[in-house]
């Protein structure tokens, strides 16, 4: 208990320390002695950078973070898989492959839609997923290869769009290696509510999925009722991803290695891993937006490859750690 | 509907997507007894079993228990705080400790956030006591031997304080010694009034702890008596396809069955010099 406490905690200072960081580096050095005195009473220089850029660039990055590693949290606890992540059930290759299609079809398509289809994207290939798996419905490892393969599907599809309508597609690029760079105030609304209400769905789940690390059977006989728990806890997950995708793209390995952090830190429990894992999601892609930004200056690099970058050899270590497959 | 009655099984049809294992099955299983269902693979027993622990729905028919109340008018919860399962081989999750484990048996009583009063607190450690694996509660579950993790299961199942509790095959890979205990244990929940109906391979055993046998073929029930009434040399033949002598147990009185099976040994001189290492079936 008071172990959890403290990671938690740790945790916490560390993205503070973090965020910090990320609002003073850049093309422009905000000092960080100023940062403060911008933040709580302006700064004539700093002001613009840090308020227009920085600030909603930073609550992005880390809500995007934690969504992304919450839901990678409920999926692999209902599909009970080590592997399980959102990009691996095809949901993020679902919302991308909208996206692409919308901005193909559509060129002068209002960003405005993206959020949407990126989202209908994402619910559709989890009614796809769902379809297909209908008769492996109870064997949650069936899930997760039937996601494998429709995800390979999506990938392909999003080459052959790109291949054949090479010119229509940078935008749709772009997006799609999954970056924080040039998102604003007017994203904040795309992931922020749906965090917000969907946090205290996962924490009413949280003792369900423990229930169910005992499996299908004894879930049951103790009163879970394990179809409906997989399917709330499944939908979560969507939304989730599909409103982060819809922010930030596609970004990769923090719904798969933020939940492997979580519980390496603080044990099998999914409450208290709830914290863990949100903190954990935000440290990943506020870290990864920062080195994108510093790195190469002034190049700027999609998040999406940084924390590829990051996340493998750590994932790679995790692994290597880890007992229990 | 008799009072008596633990289950109630009405026109019973239930299997899985694809077949139909049990059709029309009509069955009632006593109330504070020991019953055991017995058969050939594929007879059902484990689809009855399921059937009556609502792991599976029927097609057709319906379930009731002992106070009548239909098994599909009550909520999934409100089944777990009557009704306990132990499945045949149940996942353990992984680095749970033996006290977190049997914690979970106290879920169907507890809120949606599974917070447990000192009361709860105070039944998972009595139900530790009861099987002797208080010692083990800060221990994880998977370091443990096979007997003590079904012991830990059992305690689960005894947190849960259900009037029926349901067992599938509660003995396979244990080893002998820990198959008696478990056996033993068994027996005492029957003492303190509660049913058990289990599926259970080996026959001597089911002979042994039963109080009333169903013995299942093909899906469906050829035989519901106690072991003595019920176990003959012609059902041993017909429904098992097994050529076998029955004895009386000398331990207990029980039936004990003796299969005749040609060994490379060839049959026994005489029954009363048995060869040294022999061993029943």
């Amino acid at each position: 208990m008071t172990r959890r406490l403290t990671i938690t905690a740790a945790l916490g200072l560390a993205l503070l320390a973090l965020a910090a960081w990320h609002l003073s580096a850049g093309a422009v050095s905000i000092p960080l002695t100023e940062l403060w005195q911008t933040l709580t009473r302006g700064h004539a220089d700093y002001d613009f950078i840090l308020w227009n850029y920085r600030l909603p660039r930073l609550l992005i990055a880390a809500l995007v973070g934690a969504a992304l590693a919450l839901a990678g949290l409920l999926v692999q606890g209902v599909v009970r898989n080590p592997l399980a992540s959102p990009d691996i059930l095809g949901v993020s290759g679902g919302a991308s492959l909208a996206v692409v299609a919308l901005s193909i079809g559509w060129r002068q398509a209002p960003v405005a839609l993206i959020p949407p289809v990126a989202l209908a994207g994402g619910f559709a290939s989890l009614g796809l997923l769902l379809w297909l798996a209908r008769a492996v419905w109870h064997r949650p490892a069936a899930l997760a290869l039937i996601g494998i393969a429709l995800s390979a599907l999506f990938a392909a599809a999003i080459d052959f769009l790109l291949t054949l309508y090479p010119l229509e597609i940078n935008a749709a690029l772009l997006w799609l290696t999954g970056s924080v760079w040039g998102r604003n105030w007017s994203h904040l609304p795309l992931i922020l509510p749906w965090l917000l209400a969907l946090l205290p769905v996962a924490c009413y789940l949280a003792y369900q999925l423990d229930l169910l690390t005992l499996g299908d059977d004894t879930a049951t006989s103790l009163g879970t009722r394990v179809d409906r728990l997989r399917l709330v806890a499944l939908l979560t997950a969507v939304a989730l991803t599909g409103a982060a995708v819809a922010v930030c793209g596609a970004i990769g390995f923090v719904g798969l290695v933020a939940p492997h952090m979580a519980r390496f830190l603080a044990g099998h429990r999914h409450l208290p891993l709830i914290p863990v894992c949100l903190l954990l999601g935000a440290l990943l892609l506020v870290a990864a937006d920062l080195f994108a930004r510093i790195l190469m200056p002034p190049l700027e690099l999609p998040a999406g490859i940084v924390i590829a970058f990051l996340g493998a050899p750590y994932f790679i270590f995790l692994i290597t750690r880890y007992r229990h497959w | 509907m008799p009072d008596r009655a633990a289950f109630a099984v009405r026109h019973l049809t239930a299997g899985y997507a694809d077949r139909t294992i049990l059709e029309d099955l009509d069955l009632t299983l006593a109330r504070g007894r020991l019953t055991a269902l017995i058969g050939p693979n594929g007879c059902g027993k484990s689809t009855l079993l399921k059937s009556l622990a609502r792991l599976i729905r029927p097609r057709r028919g319906r379930i009731e228990l002992g106070d009548g109340t239909r098994l599909e008018r009550l909520s999934a919860k409100a089944i777990a705080r009557r009704i306990a399962l132990l499945p045949q081989s149940p996942l353990v999750p992984e680095g749970i400790r033996v006290v977190d484990l049997v914690a979970y048996g106290r879920s169907p009583h507890l809120n949606a956030f599974g917070r447990l009063s000192d009361a709860d607190r105070d039944k998972v450690q009595r139900a530790m006591r009861r099987v002797a694996v208080e010692a083990l509660a800060e221990h994880p579950v998977e370091a443990l031997s096979g007997g003590q993790r079904q012991r830990v299961w059992m305690a689960m199942i005894l947190a849960q304080e259900t009037e029926i509790v349901l067992l599938d095959e509660p003995t396979t890979y244990l080893d002998l010694a820990h198959q008696y205990d478990l056996l033993a244990l068994v027996e005492e929940l029957i003492d303190e009034g509660r049913s058990v109906v289990t599926v259970l391979h080996d026959l001597n055993q089911a002979c042994r702890f039963a109080d009333e046998l169903v013995v299942m073929q093909a899906g469906r029930v050829v035989a519901q008596e106690a072991p003595r009434a019920v176990m003959s040399e012609t059902l041993l033949a017909e429904v098992f396809g097994l050529d076998a002598r029955i004895l009386p147990d000398p331990e207990s009185g029980a039936p004990l069955i003796v299969p005749r099976v040609t060994s490379r040994r060839g049959p026994a001189a005489s029954l009363s010099a048995e060869p040294p290492h022999s061993t029943t079936v």
